[in-house]
């Protein structure tokens, strides 16, 4: 009963711990990101599997954290409001152009996040952006106003 | 380009989706494989565990606690504990435990410590008193460990089985 209980305690606390640190978090890792990922697992390491090394005590460990995985997966597809609790929502960070204070404030994003994204869609100011979303993911999706025309971008004349 | 061109207040939403709760064949044979191990890991099955054996003789009483599993390289007790049934000391009070035991284990120590292997002498027990060895080991093979484990004292013996299951 040990491991499987210390493995569905751990897996709660640190699904709802990084729900509370928010998107941004563990979107993009910098590198003190980075130090809180090599260290949550150093820290639960011995509260996971105990004094108890064997394969089996392993394998026990193992198979309920799949188990929750999969549970999970399903209950946030079969209802919405579960996803929606465990991986939050998008937000919208950049409307018509112009950034929302709000969102960004509460999602900790730099304007220069947003334009590192529009220069990543391609687009050279906020003003050329329609959208650009937060997503649950920690990443931020830029929609142009216009989908740009491969056919008319593409250049494929030799460089002189 | 211009950023002030009238448009919906939010992106639009996902497209609609029946959701169900659906997966592969193969998927739920899995699932049903790995809840198998997590409610035999709940049960105990597959953890450590403790069991007793009590046996006696005219002069004393013996209880042996030990480990039932025990997972590799964990480390296990078998606390032994005698009771003087008389009203007078006993004395000449000697435990042994079988090789064939201990050799699935490794880094075997005793408290009172052997005086030859695996055989620990105690001292005398007073009228109705108890005393109490215990033997500390870490699991080494894996499989099942068993043996007896013998107390002598007033030319009087009581021999108790113990088994251990030591889990990979």
């Amino acid at each position: 009963m040990g491991v499987v209980l210390r493995i569905v305690v751990i897996y709660f606390v640190i699904m709802v711990a990084l729900r509370i640190m928010g998107k941004r978090e563990f979107g993009e890792l910098a590198p003190f990101d980075l130090v809180v990922l090599l260290l949550i697992p150093e820290i639960v390491t011995d509260a996971l599997v105990g004094k108890d090394y064997s394969v089996t005590s392993a394998v026990v460990a193992l198979a309920t954290l799949l188990v929750l995985v999969f549970i999970t997966s399903l209950l946030s597809h079969r209802f919405e409001w579960v996803g929606r609790a465990i991986a939050g929502s998008p937000a919208v960070v950049l409307r018509h152009g112009r950034i929302v204070p709000e969102a960004m404030n509460v999602e900790r994003v730099n304007p220069e996040e947003i334009l590192d994204a529009l220069h990543s869609a391609g687009l050279e100011d906020a003003g050329q952006a329609k959208w650009a979303i937060l997503e649950t993911d920690g990443r931020i999706t830029v929609v142009p106003w216009h989908v740009p025309d491969p056919g008319r971008q593409r250049d494929d004349r030799p460089i002189p | 380009m211009s950023a002030q061109r009238p448009g919906p207040a939010a992106p639009p939403p996902p497209p609609l989706l029946v959701r169900r709760v659906s997966a592969h064949p193969g998927q739920w044979v899995g699932l049903a494989g790995l809840v198998a191990i997590v409610a035999a890991g709940a049960a105990g099955f597959l953890s450590h565990s403790v069991t007793s054996a009590r046996g006696q003789a005219p002069s004393f009483e013996v209880v042996v606690e030990y480990p039932h599993r025990l997972g590799h390289a964990s480390r296990g007790v078998i606390a032994i504990e005698i009771h003087n049934r008389t009203d007078r000391g006993l004395a000449g009070v000697m435990v042994r435990i079988d090789p064939e035991y201990l050799d699935r284990f490794v880094e075997v120590a005793a408290t009172p410590a052997f005086s030859r292997p695996f055989t620990i002498p105690l001292p005398p027990i007073p009228a109705g008193g108890v005393i109490r060895a215990r033997v500390d080991a870490r699991a080494d093979r894996i499989w099942r460990a068993s043996g007896r484990v013998v107390v002598t004292a007033a030319r009087e013996t009581v021999s108790l089985e113990v088994r251990t299951l030591i889990l990979p």
